[in-house]
């Protein structure tokens, strides 16, 4: 069973809309099957960003990861620069930069901030295990009837 | 100073090697006599090729002991990376096989292979080993009746 979120990272940006300016980050990671021959389905965990100083959770759902693939998780997060200066602290983003970018002072794309991986982990609440050998049924089932 | 007598210690040495030399021989000779050519009868057939390749990958869908996608090393890297991800995918999506990734089957056939051939060159070894202690158990024997 999936333990780490692999390849964190994250996108933060600043919009500047009615005169207030917004921000958010985007976390992302990847979960991986390593299983050979099982397929996890109908997967529901949570994702757990943060240490001692600073900690941020949310849910996510994956339908189905064959063996050897990934599922992508993720979580946004939202607010004013009061809400979100914990978060841009924690991932070491600085106000200043992102507020050059979105008032178009400095051009580029929103930062991307790699995360390091013990502030990032995740835990698995429930999930379905089927054996690879079920998909050949499956199809196998579904070949026959459209024949 | 007392002779010890070790011919209890060399023959159930000897049962134990010979019981993974069958083990082995079994698994090994039950790859290469019935599934793998099956399999390549399945890969080399140019009518209903979709059908042929998808049972064929069914079967090589489940591994040789020796050769398991799981295990690391250089090869086992690109399968477990690129081609059980795309073959397994193509199986969930319903889509069917071409002729054109015959060849791609034919590398899990080949690591099939190497498995199957492993697991024998090691039912060798464990051989040679039964042969080792069946030698030194007899030579035991010998010299404790020699004695009595």
């Amino acid at each position: 069973m999936p333990d780490h979120v692999e390849n964190p990272r994250a996108i933060a940006k600043a919009e500047i809309k009615d005169n207030q300016v917004k921000y958010s980050v985007l976390v992302i990671g990847d979960v991986t099957n390593g299983n050979s021959d099982v397929i996890l389905e109908n997967i529901r965990g949570e994702m757990l960003l943060g240490d001692s100083a600073y900690h941020a959770s949310h849910p996510f759902k994956i339908d189905r990861i064959l063996p050897f693939q990934s599922g992508t998780v993720s979580m946004t997060l939202e607010g004013n620069e009061k809400e979100m200066k914990p978060v841009l602290d924690f991932l070491q983003v600085g106000v200043d930069k992102l507020l050059e970018e979105a008032s178009g002072k400095k051009t580029g794309a929103s930062e991307m901030v790699n995360i390091k991986s013990e502030s990032i982990t995740m835990r698995i609440i429930s999930c379905d295990k089927k054996d690879i050998e079920t998909i050949f049924k499956e199809k196998g089932k579904t070949d026959e009837k459209n024949k | 100073m007392k002779k010890i007598n070790d011919s209890k210690i060399y023959l159930i040495f000897t049962i134990i090697v010979l019981v993974l030399t069958v083990l082995l021989g079994a698994i090994s000779y039950y790859s290469i006599f019935s599934v793998e050519p099956e399999i390549a009868r399945l890969l080399s057939s140019d009518k209903n090729v979709a059908e042929n390749y998808k049972r064929a990958y069914e079967q090589l869908r489940n591994p040789q002991i020796f050769a398991r996608y799981e295990n690391f090393d250089r090869d086992a890297q690109k399968i477990k990376d690129n081609l059980i991800p795309y073959f397994d995918s193509k199986i969930s999506k319903g889509e069917a096989f071409t002729q054109e990734e015959g060849p791609y089957l034919n590398i899990l056939l080949e690591r099939r292979k190497q498995g199957s051939v492993l697991g024998r060159n090691t039912m060798v070894f464990f051989f040679l080993l039964t042969l080792l202690g069946l030698g030194f158990w007899l030579y035991e024997k010998k010299n404790s009746v020699e004695k009595s």
